[in-house]
């Protein structure tokens, strides 16, 4: 079985270098959602062939020596905590191709993006994949380089600074966890994260388990990313296009807490007791931050994208509790924000590409009416990001709190109340500004629709890539037609909003797996924590 | 005395001088053609390839060679050779006359135009590679000083070369006197060393300058009496220093030595030359100093670390340290705001000097290990970037960063090899030999304990990064009007040139352990 | 036995059933694309949505009734429904527990079942023929509504979350239920989300309940890991184990989310600006669902709040404020729904000030009987709404001849808000009444202050309720028509504010007629609770209120009564400004806040990330000004560093 695992990096791998070599495989616009199709695929069956009864050891494992001189092992394996984030990945990003099939960001390098966007997926897999401390670092850096380029050729107006903040600070960050793991590495010889799990620590004397856990720490935190390290993402968020977003919210912030709980808490516990308190208030400070920061935005995306940064709060705060329960909140909250945010982005995106602009004010309101699919799935996801229980979105929330509320031994409870008690205070935040931004955006009469936006080299959609030949037409939604009024202005260029058309068929078939999974989750949570809790236990057992 | 000459030993760079009279001597006598130039060209390539092959067939062997020894009852308690062929000598060897080959190729592409007279130049390149091949087996300060200077003075000429463009002369001037400055500064320092030693063997300077645990040379004197109190020898026994000399002539004499070596890689602050030099010396010269010239500076200041001083690592690893943490900071810094093709490249590898000297900076065990791997890795990457810089020169000879827009558009392959260069130099993935050669060198620091100076080179990578990754977007971004480029049809010397920079690149990135197990 | 251990699997189907329901009225009631013109009713999609949303709540229905005969049926002997609220504790009755599956969370684990006892049959009750009546009389009362499928599909799921807190085994399973009730009130509240006033409502419906439900949220968590468990029976049964200490703070917590849900001060304001949503959902929220679900937790947690006095005094103090303030705004609003609304906190406190004063027993008993008579209330206001097309009752007047069965129907409503003999609300009434005086009597569990003043407000209370009753009534159906026989120049979409002058359809005066029974004889079921000397007090002083308002409005009938209130007038029908301190207080310093933290996050914690980047290039630009191409220059810089470095080396070393 451990060939699914190679089968998982090796798919898209080689899909992509077809796509290099092979000329003919960028005509056929469904080339990306077989490739990434096949991924899925396997990345089901090995959630299937999956033993969950010994969930706490990794599974499938395979452990090659690929490079001695560095200690460095091809070591792959797959356990509780991994399990869900790869079938996240393969899934976000299988339905980011079939979204991209019709909704292409730009014609002409089309399979550029369908290159880039499978060297991303071999890095994002690969990250939840590796059981060797160089091997993931080696795969967290993959996803760098495509996600630079993602942002900066096929992002909006203030791409290319977008970009160049995301790759150097993300890289600054890797550079200070690579540091974390050679100290690790210097001190006790060995790269096997399943084995200095099992040690807990044990070589590390404390001062370098606080350095470790610190270096290590700091270089996931802005991946996660903690306030303050979090100022790269607005931007990126704000400019990536539609399945960058997608894949920069539901994959690639999901690494920086997956390492976390993956390697810096069970590999430097000493450090991570000494440092946990400061985690925590970081956490704490971001939720409230982030929420209050939501509620001043006028962007829709870049709304989003702050409501990231209350939202890794949670995660964060869960991990820096470091119990059982919280570290289950951090990865089911990992889950949860993947799909929430990732569908999020996705209506966040689809509202772009029609109405020219993310900006509230220039949106109007009355969305329900123009487009009343498009504007039910946004309130689903506000709703599912705002913590809604029987949503997925809840459950991490919750048990974070719950965690927080009784930390492990050694740590400050008041501390952690107080914490807990920001926590509370950002759920309310939280419910705020996604309730003031649904009810500028959808709520109201639609209004005339104010000019297209007038920043910078702004590439306007091409709405006749949107509609699909032969169904446009007919679809047009009650109340849509004749309520677009333009503006009168002359000179300006019409927005190409005449074809104002409700969600797309394969706007919806890259959607509803999102929403299915998120009230599955959010009715049966016990479906994840069931596959996470043996791991976590595992982790934190020992002391 | 008669002493007997190892030719085995001394078959590369006897090869190479050879060769280089060969060509001089072909240059004078072949009638002037059309294919002249090319023949010469061949002729040295083989030669270049010729010594290749040798150091291969010595590696293959692996057997150590020596020869000019000096036997042990002359003037010293053992036998001391001025020439050696070790594992180091190889992976330098190696490195160097791989370089080499690319560098012929590319002057194939640079004499193609011929205002260059082809035989002086290929001379000229022969015996700086004999210099560059000598320099590494060198093991007494005479003959690493000459081997050096061998280095060095071909180079001016083929700086110059670019006779119809001013900048040329005056970087061939502006290098004869940083190296003219800095080689008296050496001569000075090697003198020192031979004062305090008596000895210009490598080794035997080693045996004779005292261990010192830390804290030269303030401390010095306290060391030498505590290691004599543990061993019950008198403390000046123990150093063999002349009475009456000051510890701190040592470290003065230290300083000195590492003084030409350092103006070699442009270490700060030697590097004033550097961004003046590479823009105006013709491309394939450019490669050269920083590849082969580069690599040589390297070799001999490990074999003067680690040989002659190695007791000494509490004087020099800081030291270097320093200097590695101001040379890359220094590097960076210049290139981070360059619009011209060769002096990013030129600044960007003053900063790649700076992570090489980073590992010797903690002096730990495999320091030396860590830096010449970086520098191998470093050598493929940085002259396959040299190479499409190469074909882009031949086009837009002003080799603004501008003409590189759109590239991947008009010329995919090259364009996207440069890709693949650049970040492997940024140390990203897909470039992995990059970022296999960054951890090597992290991890070095972290183990040696230099966390200070790990902290500065993160830093200072993802200052790197800004450069390298905005010079690979411009490669892919639209180009609003057809550019220059597609005019001329590439060269083939040129393509293969990058051919086997992406080979050996990607062979790394695959395989980093080909160059791991080399060096240790 | 078996019927008994069947309770849980009922008490599943009832809450699923109308969940399912909701779920087909989402999915299966869409119009087909492009079938017929824009803003067409698809009548047929209509249809089905409406058996969606009745068919279930009925079954719900059938279920709730069939689960309390089989839970009485099963009781122990000699075991009477509803002792006298001052005997003491009830004797225990066991609860018949189902557990699906538990939950290991890490820490303690969640266990999703369901219980059902005395308190859960009863209510369920309540909730089910409600959530009915609405549905059913939604049909009519929604009858040209295009979203009318989304809307009874909210409705379905609303009645199922308040099932699912009303039968939850656990407390997080409780929480659940609890906050899905906040999203519906969301979206029905701003069912109409054309008027931007309407969207606000909702917003500021979900978000005061959220305030209070975090604290909820935290208190159950202090009394889970108090208990080491979530299970409401274990909690139960370890309440008598915990210190006092874990008790108040849990219970102060707990009624944080209470005061959020039954609207309570300080959390009482979003429920006036609830009236916004249509006003069956009005009867819904007011009269079984949402606020009913506070007062409900506290009945289910009881024995925690017993043991936790403060939490008890706070609670008294919360109640009078809220009943007499609430009752004050009442007497002054125009608006009839408004009326009802500030009625409903007012008679929320009354069962909060039940409770506080010992007697559950009182408070559920008043909590049926005002589900009964104030939907039947909100039922029939709609039903006068929609016919005068107006929610003033400046509008109104004069209606009893035009309305044959409204007014008899919503005769008996204000009554049974009055407390007026038959009607259920006097029995009701007088049991908290009752129940409070016991408490002021016997300094137990209450501190004195706090049943005094409990009691004061209490009977001040009985007073103005008789009197704003009085008022509504008078005012809507007596005197000349006030209303405006011209249809308004613009109806809301949707909106059936049209005037035809003449009675509503059946299917809304169906479940007006059906909601008058209860909220009269309701009242019987609880004859043994009454102590008639404190009936006769609360009877007349109800009288002496509604005596005043007669008085003053036959000396004008055209004329408001509530101008016998003076200066007092304005402040009461402001509801004493609290939406405006609120606003100051709270509001506005949020957004202060959240622009302060935009702009300090874009110029200092980004600004320090430019900052640097900026700072590498100023550097740069400064080292290439060294890069001046002079070789002087170079050389000099040479020497210079090899002497620094040389006497670097010296002296440092």
């Amino acid at each position: 079985m451990s060939a699914v695992l190679i089968g998982l990096l090796a798919v898209p791998l080689v899909g992509a270098a077809i796509l290099v070599l092979v000329p003919g495989p960028s005509r056929w616009p469904w080339y990306g959602p077989a490739v990434s199709g096949v991924t899925l695929v396997l990345a089901l069956a090995l959630a299937a062939s999956f033993d969950y009864g010994r969930a706490a050891r990794p599974q499938f494992e395979l452990d090659r020596p690929w490079i001695p001189g560095l200690d460095l092992r091809f070591h792959l394996g797959i356990d509780g905590i991994s399990l869900p984030l790869v079938v996240l990945t393969a899934l976000l990003t299988f339905l980011c191709f079939l979204y991209l099939v019709r909704h292409k960001p730009d014609g002409d390098r089309f399979r550029a993006l369908v290159f880039t966007l499978l060297v991303l997926e071999v890095g994002m897999v690969g990250t939840f994949l590796a059981l060797d401390l160089l091997l993931f670092f080696v795969f967290f850096e993959i996803v760098l380089v495509p996600m630079y380029f993602v942002i900066a050729v096929w992002g909006g107006g203030g791409r290319r600074a977008a970009a160049v903040k995301f790759i150097l600070y993300t890289l600054l960050g890797s550079a200070v966890l690579l540091l974390g793991l050679l100290l690790v590495w210097a001190n006790t010889g060995t790269l096997d994260m399943v084995r200095l799990a099992q040690q807990h620590g044990a070589g590390m004397s404390r001062g370098v388990q606080i350095l470790a856990f610190l270096a290590i720490g700091l270089g996931l935190a802005v991946k996660a990313p903690m306030w303050p390290l979090h100022t790269w993402l607005p931007a990126a968020h704000t400019e990536a296009p539609t399945v960058g977003s997608v894949l920069l919210a539901g994959v690639l912030l999901k690494m920086g807490t997956y390492g976390f709980a993956r390697i810096a808490i069970p590999v430097a516990p000493e450090g991570a007791a000494v440092l946990a308190p400061w985690l925590g208030a970081f956490a704490a400070v971001g939720i409230v931050y982030g929420s209050l920061a939501c509620l001043a935005q006028r962007d829709l995306k870049r709304m989003i994208a702050y409501s990231s940064v209350g939202h890794m709060g949670f995660v964060l705060l869960g991990l820096a509790t470091l119990t059982p329960v919280g570290m289950n909140a951090a990865l089911f909250g990992n889950v949860a924000h993947g799909l929430i945010t990732g569908l999020l982005f996705f209506v966040a995106g689809g509202i772009k590409e029609r109405y020219g602009t993310a900006d509230m004010s220039r949106l109007g309101g009355g969305m329900l009416a123009r487009l009343p699919y498009v504007g039910s799935l946004l309130t689903f996801a506000c709703v599912a990001s705002l913590g809604l229980p029987g949503l997925a979105g809840f459950w991490g929330e919750m048990l974070a709190l719950l965690g927080a509320f009784q930390p492990a031994p050694g740590l400050s409870r008041p501390l952690f109340l107080v914490f807990m008690a920001a926590g509370g205070l950002g759920t309310v935040l939280t419910a705020a500004y996604f309730l003031r931004m649904l009810s500028r955006v959808t709520h109201g009469r639609p209004t005339a629709l104010t000019a297209l936006p007038d920043e910078g080299p702004y590439e306007p959609e091409e709405t006749g890539e949107v509609t699909p030949a032969g169904a446009a037409g007919d679809v047009t939604p009650a109340g849509a037609a004749g309520e677009v009024t333009r503006p009168g202005a002359p000179g300006e260029v019409p927005p190409p909003r005449a074809a104002l058309r409700d969600v797309t068929a394969y706007e919806l078939a890259a959607w509803t797996p999102l929403v299915i999974l998120t009230l599955a989750l959010g009715l049966w949570p016990k479906a994840l924590l069931a596959v996470t809790d043996p791991v976590v236990q595992a982790f934190l057992g020992a002391r | 005395m008669i002493q007997s000459i190892d030719y085995a030993a001394i078959a590369p760079p006897l090869i190479l001088a050879l060769m280089a009279g060969a060509v001089l001597l072909l240059d004078a006598f072949l009638p002037r053609g059309p294919r002249t130039r090319s023949t010469l060209g061949m002729f040295t390539l083989a030669g270049v390839l010729g010594a290749l092959a040798v150091v291969v067939a010595q590696a293959v062997r692996g057997e150590r060679l020596q020869t000019f020894c000096v036997p042990a009852n002359l003037a010293g308690g053992r036998t001391s050779c001025s020439f050696v062929v070790d594992d180091l000598t190889l992976v330098f060897g190696a490195v160097v006359l791989a370089a080499g080959v690319v560098v012929v190729l590319l002057s194939a592409a640079q004499l193609a135009d011929g205002t260059i007279p082809a035989g002086e130049w290929y001379f000229l390149l022969l015996c700086t590679l004999t210099g560059a091949v000598t320099l590494p087996a060198s093991r007494d300060l005479i003959m690493l000083v000459v081997a050096l200077e061998l280095v060095s003075l071909p180079v001016f000429a083929l700086t110059a070369f670019k006779r119809y463009d001013p900048r040329g002369s005056e970087a061939a001037l502006k290098l004869f006197l940083v190296s003219v400055i800095s080689t008296a500064i050496m001569l000075f320092g090697v003198s020192l060393l031979y004062g305090l030693t008596g000895s210009v063997h490598l080794d035997r300077i080693g045996a004779a300058l005292p261990m010192s645990a830390s804290g030269f040379p303030r401390r010095y004197a306290e060391a030498t009496a505590a290691i004599g109190a543990q061993t019950g020898t008198p403390a000046d026994v123990l150093g063999q220093l002349p009475p009456g000399v000051t510890p701190g002539v040592l470290a003065v004499a230290v300083v000195l030595v590492l003084a030409g070596f350092a103006f070699k890689v442009a270490a700060v602050p030697f590097h004033f030359w550097a961004g003046d030099v590479y823009q105006g010396a013709p491309v394939p010269v450019a490669a050269l100093l920083s590849v082969i010239s580069k690599a040589a500076g390297f070799a001999g200041l490990i074999l003067v670390l680690t040989i002659a001083l190695k007791g000494q690592g509490g004087l020099w690893g800081p030291l270097v340290a320093v200097l590695a943490a101001l040379t890359m900071t220094v590097g960076n810094l210049l290139a981070l705001r360059q619009r011209h093709a060769v002096r990013l490249l030129a600044w960007s590898s003053v900063a790649q000097s700076g992570y090489i000297l980073a590992p010797l900076g903690v002096a730990g065990k495999s320091a030396a290990s860590a830096s010449i791997a970086y520098l191998a890795i470093y050598a493929a990457m940085n002259i396959g970037a040299f190479a499409v810089v190469m074909l882009v020169s031949r086009t837009a000879p002003r080799n603004e960063l501008d003409d590189y827009r759109g590239l991947a558009f008009r010329a995919p392959v090259p364009a996207l090899a440069l890709a693949f260069f650049l970040i492997c130099l940024a140390g990203l993935p897909p470039g992995l030999a990059g970022l296999f050669a960054k951890v090597v060198v992290f991890r070095e620091i972290v183990q040696g304990g230099g966390g200070w100076l790990a902290v500065v080179m993160a830093v200072n990578t993802v200052i790197g990064l800004y450069y390298y990754i905005t010079w690979t977007a411009r490669l892919f971004a639209p180009v609003p009007e057809a550019g220059p480029l597609a005019a001329r049809a590439p060269s083939r010397a040129v393509t293969i040139a990058i051919a086997l920079g992406l080979v050996a690149s990607v062979a790394f990135s695959v395989a980093p352990q080909l160059v791991l197990s080399a060096v240790g | 036995m078996s019927a008994v251990n069947a309770l849980p699997g009922m008490a599943a189907a009832a809450v699923l059933s109308p969940f399912l329901g909701a779920a087909a009225g989402l999915l299966g009631t869409r119009r087909l694309r492009g079938g017929g013109p824009p803003g067409a009713i698809d009548r047929s999609a209509y249809r089905r949505a409406a058996w969606f949303a009745i068919a279930p709540t009925a079954v719900s229905t059938v279920l709730a009734v069939w689960g309390l005969v089989v839970y009485l049926g099963n009781l122990p002997p000699g075991f009477t429904t509803y002792a006298p609220p001052h005997a003491g504790t009830r004797p225990p009755v066991g609860a018949i527990e189902g557990t699906l599956s538990v939950i290991g969370t890490g820490a303690v684990p969640i266990g999703v079942g369901l219980r059902v006892d005395e308190l859960a049959a009863v209510i369920a009750i309540l909730v089910a023929c409600v959530a009915l009546a609405v549905q059913i009389y939604s049909v009519g009362y929604m009858r040209d509504e295009p979203r009318y499928p989304s809307y009874s599909s909210f409705i379905s799921l609303f009645t199922s979350a308040m099932l699912l807190v009303v039968y939850a085994g656990d407390l997080l399973v409780l929480y659940v239920g609890w906050e899905i009730m906040g999203l519906c009130s969301y979206l029905l509240i701003g069912h109409w989300w054309e008027d931007r006033a309407n969207s606000r409502a909702a917003v500021k419906a979900f978000l005061v309940t959220r305030i209070g439900d975090v604290g909820f949220l935290f208190g159950i968590f202090t009394l889970g890991l108090a208990a080491g468990s979530f299970r409401i029976q274990v909690v139960l049964e370890k309440v008598p184990e915990m210190s006092t200490g874990t008790l108040v703070a849990a219970t102060m917590l707990l009624l944080l989310g209470v005061a959020g849900k039954s609207a309570q001060v300080p959390l009482h304001t979003w429920l006036p600006d609830a009236m916004a949503g249509p006003t069956p959902i009005s009867a819904l929220i007011h009269a079984a669902t949402m606020v009913a679900a506070g007062i409900f937790v506290v009945a289910r947690l009881y024995p925690a709040f017993l043991g936790a006095r403060p939490t008890l005094d706070l609670l008294a103090i919360m109640a009078s404020l809220g009943m007499l303030g609430a009752a004050l705004a009442a007497l002054a609003q125009d608006d009839l729904k408004r009326v009802l609304a500030y009625s409903t906190i007012s008679q929320l406190a009354y069962m909060a000030g039940a409770l506080a004063a010992g007697s559950d027993q009182a408070a559920i008993f008043h909590l049926v009987s005002h589900g009964a008579f104030k939907a039947l209330l909100f039922l029939g206001a709609g039903a006068v709404i929609h016919v005068v097309g107006s929610n003033l009752m400046s509008d109104m007047g004069g209606l009893r001849r035009s309305m044959t069965v409204t007014f008899p129907a919503m005769t008996i409503g204000f009554a049974a808000l009055m407390g007026l003999p038959p009607a259920s609300g006097f029995f009701s009434k007088d049991a908290v009444l009752a129940a409070i005086e016991h408490a002021a009597a016997s300094a137990a569990p209450l501190t004195d202050a706090a049943a005094w003043l409990l009691y004061g407000c209490a009977l001040l209370t009985v007073a103005v309720t008789g009197a704003y009753a009085t008022r509504a009534w008078l005012r809507t159906f007596f005197g000349e028509s006030r209303v405006r026989h011209v249809p308004l120049p613009e109806p809301e979409p949707g909106v059936a504010h049209v005037w035809d002058g003449r009675e509503a359809p059946a299917s809304m005066l169906w479940p007006i007629g059906v909601l008058a029974v209860p909220a009269l004889l309701l009242g019987f079921t609880g004859i043994g609770l009454i102590e008639w000397s404190s009936a006769a007090v609360s009877l007349l002083v109800a009288l002496l209120g509604a005596g005043a308002v007669y008085a003053a409005w036959r000396a004008d009938p055209m004329a408001d009564p509530a101008r016998v209130l003076g200066p007092l007038r304005v402040p009461c029908e402001r509801a004493f400004y609290v939406d405006a301190v609120y606003h100051r207080l709270f509001v506005a310093p949020v957004l202060w806040l959240a622009r302060v933290v935009a702009r300090t996050d874009d110029t200092v914690v980004d600004g320090a990330v430019r900052g640097s980047g900026r700072l590498a290039v100023d550097v740069s630009g400064l080292l290439r000004r060294a890069q001046t191409g002079n070789a002087q220059l170079y050389l000099t810089g040479i020497l210079a560093g090899v002497l620094i470095i040389v006497i670097g080396t010296v002296v440092l070393g």
